[in-house]
């Protein structure tokens, strides 16, 4: 059969990426194989033979792959898949009949060799892909019949015998894989995977579980990524042993993965968590969306343990994109981290009110200069009103604060209280009584909040704005801001000390101190240089940040766990200390002075 | 395929490359240095007082007075003509990701500035025809002409990371290049030409955990575009392809910051995430020449390699201090 010396060619290939010597006669070849595929390509140059059954002859000519196509396709398709087909040339038709395998100039013909049966001569032709192939399924693969009608039939039954779920997390996962690979029905299910990553609405009977495993299996084989729980290190029960990681993180992430706010039995919590393991994309999204921090985040796995080994207790998802000054969402999180503030998932209503509270105790009353202003039409002036800016229903909420200016410019009586929604969520025009506030929470954030109110359904024109100014200086850069620094109020307020802080082994001996804080102010572009990038000589987008913990790598180095500003809290993220202390002496360039303390009592 | 012929290139770059990293290093101090472009003589510099300085043939004038101490950038037009200034206010005291910069053009070497508005993130395109901008609170990407005073907004959706700015570029059949998040979280790459107002998307993100770069080289005005994994548990492969899908580099390494398209050459700095021992470096700094095929790696270090086009140069900031790359 060709298959073997394709193969063959294959191998050859797969040694030469190891040894250059080889590699300029294979460079030519790649170039001729570019040549001879926009050859056969061209429908004008290379018509198509082989539409019908009825254009085949099996009296006159037998027919195979042709060698050109072949190899093409092999180079240009994913390792793993190539080596799946072993040296089974019905495996490789099926393949190619269920677009597993897909030639990307040629998607529904294929290139074959006619070759007469009299004269053994063999002529390079283009026939139509499932003509040609079930020509030759029928001819020489009797038993692969059964995966293409399972494909034709959509029939998911096969994938009961496969459970996805049980096998990815099983210790005997990699041979299970393996031997997967070389089961009958393995071009059915690779062709299932592709589905299930191209279509995923079409397995409606499938349960959410095994459909990741599906779009896993489907990563595996085009991208070689590990497939096996073991191996991908995502074993959140081990995280879960943890009775405060269990409490404070695996269970309300459950609850937002089944969106549900009732308590999770602990068979639940168990079954949230595998499926959570094979979901691919839920923790880098986890309460992400309407701009409420810095997106995407990390995988659950990574933000488990660095829940565990973060000497901070308030880790919560508090919604930094809702205040537009990272100054404030640090000093809100050190103050309430110093104040053991107890918060769920409420964008820091709690954090902002204990933030005024002690900037109001230490005499720098402006810090949160927030408010709702309008125009009073009666007396002709502008009022305004302080706001705390979180959607809790307290005294200083929005909500409340719109309401009261709603009273008082007698739109609403005192007895009417609004609901809130989300934008576009009410009707306009519906026969919605009272009165309703919709906010949309996407563009909602210090910087602008805009919002629509209506009436018994009906929307009314309204003046009324958001004003908000913060005077926050976060460290002291001269002598003469000092003393109304955050970092001065602090010491003075709680009665703490500081320290810089210019290596890891001070870090790690300030870190032990029992209520100690560690915070400072480095450039985005050290920090994140994956998404931030500097564009000139002088180069920085300022983030405050705290540093939780130091967690160990497998050479046994250490690395800091940093909360930047714009992350949600519970967002921990693992830095080299090279990156943290670069990020610091970029900003002190343009600071003047050092920005990494800890703060601690003695 | 291409996998392979870039094994070739790394085995013969290293020996055949002639560009080489070095330490910037001016005749004034680099931490007052905004923009130096040594084959004109003009330089830019800004005092401890805060003031915006340009020095053309060693006539120094001032550009731009400040009474606070607020933080200037400054990115200048692929031919040098026009430069772009950027201005940060109370840059230490109002901590604010998404403070508007106020921001400023004017001809390279020029006294006078022009104010274009009010973002962050501008650039110059099409040797001074254009600036872009993004507005990140409305996000709009702004594109102003600098000589029809033509003013154009895109505004991007994204529901998702109140702290993206775009990446954007131009070619000179009036397409806005830019990434956006598309409404499940996922990136891509959109275009917009202004001729025709019709907006287009060229490449969609195939995951959450990737990310796209690009940059282009207007002698065959060819975009490339660079697919890099954010997966923050496994190790993904990272692509450098062109916008036609031909792939240029593939590597199971993750590509920190910038793709810099330069000249005849492409430039990245490549991140082992796993480093198993203590000789290895964490950083290495590639480039790729087109002409011959080759693949350079022109630095290694431990500290992260953050690289800029700027004038007829390519800089990186490493470990607190400039290198310049440049042709031996």
């Amino acid at each position: 059969m060709r298959v073997w010396l394709i193969l063959f060619i294959y191998s050859f290939v797969t040694h030469a990426q190891e040894n250059p010597g080889i590699l300029l006669s294979l460079d030519n070849l790649i170039s001729k194989d570019k040549q001879k595929i926009a050859f056969y390509a061209s429908n004008s140059n290379f018509p198509l033979i082989i539409s019908e059954k009825k254009d085949i002859d099996p009296k006159k000519y037998s027919y195979e792959l042709n060698l050109d196509y072949l190899n093409s396709l092999f180079f240009n398709s994913p390792a793993t898949l190539n080596n799946s087909v072993g040296t089974n040339i019905c495996t490789l038709y099926e393949l190619i009949y269920l677009n597993v395998y897909q030639h990307k100039s040629f998607k529904n013909s294929l290139i074959a060799n006619q070759i007469n049966k009299r004269t053994k001569q063999a002529k390079a032709i283009k026939a139509l892909k499932k003509t040609l192939l079930t020509h030759l399924i029928n001819q020489n693969c009797p038993q692969s019949k059964a995966n293409i009608t399972l494909a034709r039939n959509n029939n998911y039954k096969v994938l009961k015998n496969y459970s996805f779920n049980e096998l990815l997390q099983s210790n005997r996962c990699d041979q299970k894989v393996k031997s997967l690979v070389s089961s009958q029905h393995f071009p059915y299910i690779a062709y299932l995977s592709k589905r299930a990553k191209n279509k995923p609405s079409i397995f409606k009977n499938v349960s959410a579980e095994e459909l990741n495993g599906l779009k896993l299996f489907n990563q595996y084989l085009q991208n070689n990524s590990r497939i096996c729980s073991n191996q991908r290190g995502e074993n959140l029960l081990s995280i879960s042993q943890d009775e405060l990681t269990r409490k404070n993180y695996i269970t309300p992430l459950c609850k937002d993965f089944y969106k549900t706010k009732r308590s999770l039995k602990s068979n639940e919590i168990l079954k949230c968590l595998n499926a959570i393991r094979n979901n691919l994309d839920f923790c880098y999204t986890h309460k992400a969306r309407y701009n409420n921090a810095f997106f995407p985040l990390q995988d659950c796995k990574v933000i488990g343990e660095n829940f565990i080994l973060n000497k901070y207790k308030n880790l919560t998802s508090d919604c930094p994109g809702k205040i537009a000054n990272e100054g404030i969402v640090n000093a809100a999180r050190i103050i309430s981290t110093i104040t053991n503030v107890k918060e769920k998932d409420h964008c820091f209503s709690k954090k902002i009110e204990k933030l005024v509270q002690f900037s109001n105790k230490a005499g720098v009353e402006d810090i949160w200069d927030v408010k709702l202003c309008y125009l009073n039409k009666f007396y002709n002036d502008k009022r305004c009103y302080k706001t705390l800016f979180d959607k809790v229903d307290g005294p200083l909420s929005y909500k409340t604060i719109i309401e009261r200016i709603l009273r008082d410019s007698k739109v609403i009586t005192s007895n009417i209280t609004c609901m809130t929604t989300k934008y576009k969520v009410l009707k306009i025009g519906a026969s919605t009584s009272g009165c309703a506030i919709q906010i949309d929470p996407s563009i909602c954030s210090l910087n602008s909040c805009p919002f629509t109110i209506f009436i018994d359904g009906k929307k009314i024109k309204h003046n009324i704005h958001l004003e908000s100014k913060i005077h926050l200086s976060y460290l002291p850069k001269t002598n003469k801001d000092y003393s109304n620094s955050f970092q001065s109020l602090l010491k003075s307020e709680y009665k703490m000390n500081s320290s810089s802080i210019k290596s890891m082994t001070q870090l790690k001996k300030y870190l032990k101190i029992k209520g100690s804080i560690i915070h400072g102010v480095g450039c985005a572009e050290e920090l994140l240089s994956n998404f931030f990038f500097k564009k000139s000589f002088f180069s920085c987008r300022p983030i405050p940040f705290l540093i939780s913990g130091v967690k160990t790598d497998a050479r046994g180095y250490n690395n800091a766990l940093v909360n930047l500003s714009i992350d949600n809290m519970i967002n921990t993220r693992e830095l080299a200390w090279n990156d943290i202390s670069s990020s610091v002496s970029s900003y002190s360039k343009h600071f003047g002075k050092w920005s990494l303390y800890a703060i601690y009592k003695d | 395929m291409q996998y392979i012929k870039i094994s070739l290139l790394i085995f013969t770059g290293l020996a055949f490359g002639n560009t080489k990293a070095r330490l910037f290093n001016p005749k004034f101090s680099t931490s007052q240095i905004r923009a130096y472009y040594p084959e004109l003589n003009i330089n830019y510099t800004q005092n401890f007082k805060g003031e915006l300085n340009v020095s053309k043939s060693n006539k120094k004038k001032t550009i731009l007075k400040n009474s606070n101490p607020d933080v200037l950038y400054i990115v200048s037009s692929d031919n040098d003509k026009i430069v772009g200034i950027e201005k940060i206010e109370n840059f230490s005291r109002e901590l604010n990701f998404r403070k508007l910069s106020t921001l400023y053009y004017t001809k390279n070497g020029d006294s006078s500035v022009t104010e274009l508005g009010k973002g962050v993130s501008l650039s110059i395109h099409l040797n001074g025809e254009y600036a872009s901008f993004y507005h990140p609170v409305k996000k709009e990407i702004i594109i102003q002409g600098i000589k029809d005073f033509s003013v154009k907004k895109i505004k991007l959706k994204n529901v998702w990371n109140p702290y993206f700015y775009p990446t954007i570029i131009m070619n000179y059949s009036k397409d806005v290049i830019y990434n956006e998040y598309a409404d499940d979280g996922k990136m891509r790459i959109s275009k917009f030409n202004l001729r025709t107002n019709k907006k287009s998307i060229l490449l969609r993100s195939k995951s959450i955990k990737r990310r796209f770069d690009f940059c282009i080289h207007h002698s065959n005005e060819m975009i490339y575009i660079l697919n890099s994994s954010i997966d923050t548990l496994n190790s993904l492969p990272t692509f450098i392809t062109t916008i036609n899908g031909e792939q240029i580099y593939k590597t199971d390494y993750k590509i920190t910051g910038k793709l810099i398209c330069y000249k005849d050459s492409l430039f990245f700095s490549q991140e082992k995430t796993k480093i198993t021992n203590d000789e290895e470096y964490k950083y290495t700094l590639r480039g790729y020449e087109f002409k011959n095929s080759k693949l350079l790696q022109l630095y290694t270090s431990q500290y992260q390699i953050n690289l800029f086009k700027q004038g007829n140069t390519v800089y990186f900031h490493n470990n607190k201090n400039i290198y310049e790359l440049y042709k031996k």
